[in-house]
């Protein structure tokens, strides 16, 4: 019986462990650029990772490659137009179609869908001019980017019965615009804001959001899930790092349809 | 010391420096083993005892009298035999005796050379056992007490020496023993926590109801706190296998990082992870905390973190007792797939009012024991955290990626800028009402709470606060979970052989985060509000009702049965942006079911056999799920014993963690639905030997242990990014894990403690993430620990060292970057397989000492510790963070905590 206890305890000792560990891979897969925004060409640019390994990793050319994009019946091949940038000028982008990428590379078949949104709809806009207050902050102490009287925000509202994901992106139209705070100090200056992607009807456009004076677009894009999965999903630790879901074989990156409505809005100095 | 002795010895016969007890008038019997000693020393010094000894039984002692002036002696003597009696006294320190031909009785340096006496030693009573035998095969009761408070202690082992026959006390501290072979024998008692006793029955009292108290090993402080598998020496195994027993009252002498802490020094235990300085939980055997049950004087307790999971939320001033069962746990116990952690409030006094606290650097911690009655006792215990400099340190490390702002104005200051407050509490009452000799019935309450809020708000400076603007910018950051349970038990005795123990309890788990921006900009008669963020609100009502029963049916057979429900109603809400309400999971659920468990002991008690079957009916499944168990303990030889253990074991309600990439994962109980969360299961396989002597414990350990339907929720995998459900993100897995866990203890003397190894490995298999099996986020291959105590008159010296070998951690294959609709871009990981490389070795070092206060009686009333946390300040790497610059990814270790140190003051009445 001892020597049966024994070669119990002997056995399942031997039934452990085995060490693992490994080198960081490199996954070679291509990295997609893709938005088919209804009305457009459709355009495409691929690009290469970049691996973490101090190691050198040489991967294929990504020019040269044939994509074929599939719709429906009709196949379209596009063109490498230089630096890896496709494009096929008879492919002109339709709401409501489904696009299929697939092209191969390295040796694998890299497929990717996308489904083009309906135009949003019923898009209205609370003011189309709205005047705020130059800040000098040298003089009057601010500096938390907003104007010294407050200025109601703008409200753009679209019907959304199927919490659809819609994002919008502001732009500063002026080839020199003015600055809406006056400071030298280290402030954001891009011309360009965006909201991240809401389900929701409307948007409040706070008049702190604008960093210029001058006429701005406002575009209204109906975006996919995949989108705006992009916001959600960057991560930097090792505890819950992983790449966003972008429902692409073989690759990374982007391959989504869009549809936009532009606006404009003008904002004035009081 | 060893001059001292010599020349006592040479002086044998009358020395100044040592006295000679001539013989005493009256005649002495043939040999000193007729002489019963009947004495109840209470904190005596050694010196007094034996002079006791010769004046009252005319015994011949020579010893060193200055030298036994120093040592307590604290023993209850109910008619022993000299020899015994006298080898009791030595027991302990570094005295041995010896009796000549004269009869004379010599103590001596241990050191010097080691005399056993010429008869009887404690675990040798054969000699007195024979002697005066009168009655045979009658029925002896009793019952074990805490000798300061009265408390009944649960769990104590009774032994008849020189024989098979073991008891173990119930909850009211009773045992009996329905066929003895003899009314001479010799009981022997031992509790976690408490010195050991014999009681050497004669003819007298072998028949009554002896009650036995047992001296609290804080008196003297020989032991070591842990008693892991204790088993005694000549008996069969312990009736239990993977089980460690824990005495709060002991924990100080452990280092610790500002609070002594029952659940890290269970991680101090092979078996358990102790790399975890983020987890109170327990990680046993490769589990993860939510598959532990955690009871509390019999309701589960859900939460068992404080600030971030670096101390538990358990008061060890409150607590009497933890049992921990590693797993093969019995059918008495069911709803979760690993391990059961059993913890028994303090009942208080019913003899003396007392007071004390605890003040360190991280907390302040007060309790109390009531004498209402002579039968109504009360305990209350009150911690609070300060924000002293412990408490910023762990909190801004966790809070650095998003903890910018400096408190450099504080609350109304003139910058404008407020930072909110954290804190936490816990609250721990319990009342115990002896109602009758056989019915005790209990209340206890718990509450602990944290509020972890890394807010600040920026208000309107003062020159838009005079134009009639208000403006207020802020990010909430809060976190808060408490728990709070409450029980009423009724304990019961149904006649000689039947007890009961009937609890009803609930228990209540809430937890919130709110992680949101807003802005607020105000001017007269118009306000515009902006919400950003994450929400998450998780609620747990537990509401139970569960009846326990002992029935000793024979002294080779005893029966446990019992019935228990639970009704869960589990809500869990996750929104984003204040709009978007992404997960909104409502369960309700009623699990009911019965037990049936025998403990049989055949062939000659040599094997202890206890089969038992547990059965459940989960109506949200409707579903019966049986979960077959059985334990086995076989006696191979005196000092060792083989055991094994089998059983299934299903899990209802699991917390799952929610992978969340921007504001840190967090993670939410759930009830099981039989769907998108199925009902876990387990199944788990453990032998070992042991081999115990009185001051040394070897054993060993093998499990594998199978996991089948359990849950993980991740959004990094759209099953469709054309349709995001987030309702969908619940994935199904397998798992597995195994080891073996060696483990080597010295209980008794000056010097204590224990070395461990742990060789195992835990994998997954979420298809999910990798095809293939994967190891699990828990996953440790190799650990070692060692903890040794010091005692020294005032002084505890205590140092544990922690070796781990490293966790798995998934790490960036390569990055690539996206151009967004604004034309801005952003960088993104792509990532290798699961958990495919592994973090540095974790290890460190505390040490800790301690010096005590002792008050006219001799009894320890308090100290004054200094703990040293991570003494070489090894930077243990707790996770990974990359980020991107210049196209390039930098990597930077996120560590643990360093070099700690932390100061307790701790006072008590008595």
């Amino acid at each position: 019986m001892k020597y049966m206890i024994m070669a119990g305890l002997l056995a399942l000792t031997i039934y452990s462990c085995k060490k693992t560990t490994s080198l960081p891979e490199y996954n070679s897969d291509p990295v997609i650029t893709a938005y088919l925004s209804a009305g457009r060409t459709m355009t495409l640019k691929l690009t290469h990772q970049t691996s973490t390994s101090s190691t050198v990793f040489s991967s294929p050319s990504l020019d040269g490659l044939d994509l074929i994009i599939t719709c429906g019946d009709s196949t379209y091949h596009l063109t490498d137009t230089g630096g890896a940038v496709y494009t096929n000028a008879a492919l002109i982008i339709e709401a409501g179609k489904q696009y299929d990428l697939s092209f191969v590379y390295n040796g694998k078949t890299v497929t990717a869908a996308a489904i083009i949104p309906s135009r949003p709809v019923d898009v209205t806009q609370s003011a189309t001019t709205i005047s705020v207050d130059k800040i000098d902050s040298t003089t009057t102490g601010g500096g938390f980017g907003g104007p010294g009287n407050m200025t109601d925000p703008v409200e753009i509202t679209w019907t959304n019965n199927d919490a659809s994901y819609y994002v919008i992106v502001v732009e500063n139209l002026e080839i020199n615009p003015e600055r809406i705070i006056d400071t030298s100090a280290n402030v954001d200056t891009s011309r360009v804001f965006r909201n991240s992607p809401v389900t929701t009807g409307s948007y409040d456009i706070t008049s702190r959001s604008f960093k210029y004076f001058g006429a701005h677009r406002i575009v209204l894009y109906h975006i996919r899930p995949d989108y705006a999965l992009l916001y959600d999903k960057s991560s930097s630790s090792s505890q819950s790092l992983s790449t966003p879901a972008n429902g692409i074989t073989n690759g990374v990156g982007i391959f989504t349809g869009v549809n936009a409505d532009t606006l404009y809005l003008q904002v004035n100095k009081k | 010391m060893r001059i001292i002795y010599t020349l006592i010895l040479v002086l044998l016969a009358g020395s100044a420096g040592a006295q000679i007890f001539k013989k005493h008038e009256k005649k002495l019997p043939t040999a000193l083993d007729k002489i019963y000693i009947n004495e109840h020393f209470r904190t005596e010094t050694l010196d007094s005892v034996y002079k006791l000894m010769h004046e009252k039984y005319g015994l011949n002692i020579v010893y060193d009298t200055a030298y036994c002036r120093t040592l307590l002696f604290s023993y209850w003597y109910l008619g022993t035999a000299v020899p015994l009696a006298m080898d009791i006294t030595t027991r302990g320190n570094d005295l041995s005796c010896k009796i000549d031909s004269t009869l004379t009785i010599k103590v001596k340096a241990k050191h010097k050379h080691i005399i056993l006496l010429n008869k009887a030693r404690a675990e040798d009573n054969s000699t007195h056992t024979t002697a005066l035998s009168i009655d045979k095969g009658f029925t002896l009761r009793g019952h074990v007490v805490d000798d300061s408070t009265n408390e009944p202690i649960g769990g104590a082992m009774v032994n008849v020496a020189g024989s098979v026959f073991t008891a173990i006390t119930d909850a009211d501290g009773a045992y009996s023993f329905p066929d003895m072979p003899s009314d001479t024998s010799t009981i022997k008692i031992s509790a976690s926590g408490y010195l050991p006793r014999e009681v050497y029955l004669n003819p007298d009292v072998s028949k009554k109801d002896i009650a036995v108290g047992l001296q609290p090993a804080d008196k003297i402080l020989k032991e070591a706190i842990i008693t892991a598998n204790k088993v005694d020496l000549i008996k069969l195994s312990a009736p239990t296998i993977s089980t460690i027993k824990l005495t709060p009252s002991k924990l100080a002498e452990i280092p610790n990082v500002g609070e002594k802490d029952i659940m890290r020094t269970f991680q101090l235990m092979p078996g358990i992870s102790a790399a975890n300085e983020s987890s109170s939980g327990l990680y046993v055997r490769g589990g993860t905390p939510d598959q532990n049950l955690v009871m509390y004087d019999g309701f589960t307790v859900y939460q068992v973190d404080h600030l971030y999971g670096f101390f538990s939320a358990f008061n060890a001033n409150a607590v009497k007792e933890v049992s921990l069962y590693k797993g093969g746990f019995e059918a008495k116990y069911g709803g979760r797939l690993s391990s059961v952690t059993d913890i028994t409030g303090k009942e208080g006094s019913t003899k003396q009012f007392n007071i004390g606290g605890d003040l360190s650097l991280l907390s302040i911690n007060l309790f109390t024991e009531i004498p209402i009655t002579d039968n109504l006792s009360m305990v209350a215990s009150v911690r609070r955290s300060w924000r002293g400099p412990i408490y910023n340190w762990i909190f801004n490390s966790f809070n650095r990626n998003t903890s910018t702002q400096t408190n450099t104005g504080g609350p109304g200051g003139s910058d404008g800028v407020t930072k909110a407050k954290s804190y936490f509490y816990d609250i721990n009452t319990r009342l115990t009402l002896r109602a009758s000799k056989n019915d005790v019935f209990t209340y206890s309450f718990f509450n602990g709470t944290d509020d972890l809020n890394n807010s600040f708000s920026i208000d309107a400076p003062p020159f838009l606060a005079s134009l009639g603007i208000s403006l207020n910018f802020g990010t909430t950051d809060v976190t808060n979970y408490s728990n709070t349970g409450m029980s009423t038990g009724w304990q019961r005795k149904w006649g000689k052989h039947m007890t009961s123990n009937t609890v009803a309890s609930y228990s209540n788990y809430e937890s919130s985060r709110d992680r949101v921006t807003t802005g607020s900009i105000g001017r007269p008669g118009d306000t515009t509000n902006t919400v950003t963020g994450v929400f998450e609100h998780n609620h747990l009502k537990d509401l139970s009702l569960r009846t326990d029963f002992l029935w000793s049916i024979a002294k080779w057979n005893q029966l446990g049965f019992g019935a228990f429900g639970t009704n869960y109603d589990i809500t869990y809400t996750y929104s984003n942006n204040d709009s978007a309400l992404l997960l909104d999971k409502k369960n309700t659920g009623q699990l009911a079911g019965v037990y049936l468990q025998d403990k049989l002991s055949i062939l000659k008690d040599k094997i202890v056999l206890t089969p038992g079957i547990r059965v459940s009916y989960f109506d949200v499944t409707q579903k019966t799920y049986t979960e077959p168990r059985l334990a086995l303990n076989y006696q191979v030889a005196p000092k060792i014993s083989f055991k094994a253990a089998y059983g299934q074991y299903y899990q209802f309600a699991n917390r799952i963690t929610r992978e969340d990439i921007s504001a840190g994962s967090s993670q939410f109980w759930v009830l099981a639905d039989g769907k998108s969360v199925p009902v876990s299961s387990a199944i788990h396989y453990i032998s070992g030997l042991s081999y115990e002597t009185n001051n040394y414990l070897f054993s060993v350990e093998a499990y594998y242990k199978k996991l089948d339907n359990i849950s993980q929720y991740t959004e990094r995998y759209e099953a469709d990014v054309n349709s995001i459900n987030y309702n969908s993100n619940f994935y199904t897995g397998s798992g597995h894990s195994r080891g073996i866990e060696f483990m080597a203890q010295k209980s008794a003397g000056k010097f204590t403690g224990w070395v461990s190894y742990t060789l195992a490995k835990t994998m997954n298999n979420f298809t999910v993430y990798s095809a293939t099996d994967y190891p699990a986020d828990q996953d440790v291959n190799h650990e070692f620990k060692a903890v040794g105590m010091y005692k020294y008159k005032h002084w505890d010296f205590a140092a544990t060292w922690i070796y781990a070998s490293g966790k798995p951690y998934t790490a960036p294959g390569g990055t690539y970057s996206v151009t967004l609709l604004d034309g801005t871009t952003q960088n993104y990981f792509t990532v290798t397989s699961k958990n495919s490389l592994r973090l540095p070795d974790y290890h460190r070092m505390d040490v800790s000492v301690n010096y005590h206060f002792y008050n006219e009686a001799k009894k320890d009333i308090g100290y004054i510790g200094l703990s040293l946390f991570n003494v070489y300040a090894r930077n243990n790497v707790w996770y990974k963070q990359y980020t991107v610059v210049d196209n390039k990814v930098v990597v930077t270790n996120v560590n643990y905590l360093s070099f700690t140190p932390n100061l307790t003051l701790s006072l008590k009445l008595r």
